[in-house]
């Protein structure tokens, strides 16, 4: 196996698409540079130029699943391969992920990032006979501890059938040694913030989808593992727990995207109720196909006011961050240029800087560091609370890495299932 | 497995082909609604707007009823609240553009673009969810397979249509989360989140058509990248089926 590490999430896109010849057209720059970099793919695309015949795994994981649903992209991968796929073959794929076999059906938008990880591990896997390697970004960044075993599963079959494993990681990404990492200490503590989670046995129920096939209806119910109905937090907040237990469903719930069908949420913070707001995983996604100023601005368009906030907020952000790496010439270059923001890191300040101007009670990250390397998503949480601290804006962090935010989280919650429908959270 | 034989449960292909057709007719070539319009006016009962209106509302509940029993309640509220805001916006900032531009409606009477407009938004509620319902009831990973296995001069021409199947039905997907976005950014979906500037009166006439049309315009932008951002990826797939399936 061989193991490339990038100090920006920019040079790892690079490397990969030289790698296998796949594009992935710039997210950041706006509408403009998107269809300049499609139309470049399209006008030097040669479908007969021999790659070497590779599976890979993007690093917004979801990206390299072209069919909708579990079931159709393993059949599509055991096809390359073979004239008749049995669907027993298709499950017990997923099981040797770790996946269940109720999985199969369900939108692949709907799953996890974790569960889309492992998806491509199996994909990987029905696709061992017919490719010659496999060229993986950040393979096991969304996943839990307990599931690094899935990615070793994986590289052992390819190292069985002589096959070449190449990684693309961001400097200092969790990886199978993660275990060995250095314990991370801060110099100056977080400031905290105290506020409260009610929960009154929300209940998110997931409708029955009976198009082009079948799958079933689902639900989930949140109770806190005391039996009480709240839970008082201290900011920053971390929140654990295994892939596909619910966690982004959770922050979905408390920042209002998810109505519960029955029960209720509720948020007592310094700087009032209401819901939270919420940077996803794959925070690109947000800028709503515009660049990253324009996405401020549109987004600020009646509100003066909020704008300089905001913008006043991402310069004592960029700033705290750079004055950090000062030294450090690699991590500079890698949060890009002051003048024309265009990094995913600037992304993320620019969509953070956003919702602290509009104080929000809470700002929940999920998975801050996806895309970052360890140093930045390090810093970047660290300012950001800081920042946060001061307005009276509580932090959680969903993260499967506790290690990353050693000494700067003050509570951490744990969720766990319990039964097929239940998910217990439980202060760490 | 519950999954397993749920699968077997669906339609083949072929039938739920030919009876999507068959709901579309009326759309396709205007029968038997214009025969049944026609009907309607000879009993003297209705007008010709009535006729219409009435056939094609009759129609409308025909779609909406086979919508409701193949996707459910809650897939057929979202596809007729996703209709009803766009034909609104069509029907409205038709009517608009026509009392601003006078020439655009040049020729026609003023109850004929009335009547021309509440066609449009008949259409626009009939067809989407149609549309929707139309592309996500095939598979286009099976139909990606049997083209990749044929021989010929179809087969690349197969492949461009069958990759074009696959991206319009990823747009439902790429709405779906892009719903999500824009629900966590403006909470109230059609009111501005931050409108609270000092002086600043969002909802002033003027201000108002800036917002509507701004979000048309960041929609279809948003709705247009985010489905043809993995268009490479989905491509390099389709590439390694087809070299997996050589020609005879």
């Amino acid at each position: 196996m061989k193991i490339h590490r990038f100090n920006a999430f920019e040079s790892q896109i690079s490397y990969f698409t030289s790698r296998t010849g796949v594009h992935l057209p710039r997210m950041t720059f706006g509408k403009g540079v998107f269809f300049k970099d499609l139309g470049r793919w399209s006008n030097t695309y040669d479908g007969q130029a021999r790659q070497t015949e590779s599976v890979h795994i993007l690093p917004d994981p979801v990206q390299g699943l072209s069919f909708p649903r579990p079931l159709d992209v393993l059949s599509s991968a055991l096809s390359l391969s073979s004239r008749m796929v049995d669907t027993e073959e298709i499950y017990g794929l997923l099981e040797y992920f770790g996946l269940p076999v109720e999985k199969a059906t369900q939108p692949v938008i709907s799953l996890s990032g974790g569960e889309i990880l492992l998806l491509n591990f199996a994909k990987a896997k029905a696709m061992l006979p017919f490719v010659e390697g496999l060229v993986a970004c950040s393979p096991i960044h969304w996943l839990n501890e307990n599931r690094y075993s899935q990615w070793e599963k994986l590289v052992e079959a390819f190292d069985k059938k002589k096959r070449f494993v190449d990684v693309a990681l961001l400097e200092g990404e969790p990886f199978i040694d993660e275990k060995s990492v250095r314990q991370e200490t801060v110099l100056q503590p977080v400031p905290a913030v105290t506020w409260q989670l009610g929960l009154d046995d929300p209940v998110v129920v997931f409708e029955e989808i009976r198009f082009p096939s079948y799958h079933p209806a689902s639900r989930i119910e949140y109770k806190l593992d005391d039996g009480s109905r709240s839970i008082n937090l201290e900011s920053p907040v971390l929140i654990t727990g295994d892939n596909g237990v619910g966690k982004s469903i959770f922050a979905k719930v408390l920042s209002g995207i998810i109505k519960p069908s029955g029960g209720s949420v509720a948020i007592n913070a310094p700087n009032g109720s209401g819901h939270a707001r919420l940077i996803f995983q794959d925070a690109i996604d947000q800028l709503f196909g515009k660049s990253i100023d324009g996405h401020m601005d549109w987004v600020f368009r009646f509100d003066e006011d909020k704008r300089r906030i905001a913008k006043d907020i991402y310069a004592e952000l960029d700033a705290g961050i750079r004055n950090d790496f000062q030294d450090r010439t690699e991590e500079l270059e890698a949060m890009g240029s002051q003048s024309r923001k265009c990094t995913l890191l600037q992304a993320k300040i620019s969509l953070i800087a956003e919702r602290l101007a509009t104080r929000t009670p809470v700002l929940v990250l999920d998975e801050p560091g996806w895309g970052l390397s360890r140093s930045i998503a390090r810093k970047l949480v660290e300012t950001v609370s800081r920042t946060a601290g001061k307005m009276h804006v509580a932090i959680v962090l969903i993260s499967h890495h506790a290690r990353w935010w050693q000494g700067m989280v003050h509570s951490r919650c744990h969720l766990s299932q319990e039964g097929k429908h239940t998910v217990v959270i439980g202060k760490v | 497995m519950e999954t397993h034989t749920e699968n077997k449960r669906t339609f083949p292909w072929w039938l739920k082909f030919v009876l999507l057709l068959v709901l579309g007719l009326p759309g396709f070539s205007g029968w038997p609604n214009g025969w049944l319009i026609q009907r309607l006016q000879e009993t003297g009962l209705f007008t010709v707007e009535i006729a219409h209106i009435g056939v094609w509302v009759f129609y409308a509940c025909c779609v909406w009823l086979v919508v409701l029993v193949s996707a459910g309640p809650h897939k057929l509220l979202a596809y007729l609240g996703a209709a009803f805001i766009l034909g609104l916006t069509v029907a409205i900032l038709g009517a608009v553009m026509r009392g601003l531009f006078p020439f655009l409606a040049a020729g026609m009477g003023r109850d004929a673009t009335s009547f021309k407009l509440i066609r449009i938004f008949f259409n626009i509620i009939i067809f989407l969810p149609y549309s929707i319902l139309f592309i996500n009831s095939f598979s286009a990973k099976k139909l990606i397979d049997r083209v990749a296995r044929l021989d010929g001069r179809y087969r690349t021409a197969g492949l461009h249509l069958a990759l074009a199947f696959r991206v319009f039905q990823h747009t439902g997907e790429v709405v779906f989360n892009l719903f999500q976005i824009w629900t966590e950014e403006y909470p109230e979906k059609i009111i501005p989140r931050n409108s609270g500037s000092p002086g600043v009166r969002w909802y002033a006439p003027g201000k108002i058509l800036v917002w509507i049309w701004a979000c048309i315009h960041a929609w279809i932008f948003a709705c247009i990248i985010h489905t043809f951002e993995p268009i490479p990826a989905m491509v390099a797939e389709v590439e390694r089926i087809n070299r997996a399936n050589p020609e005879a």
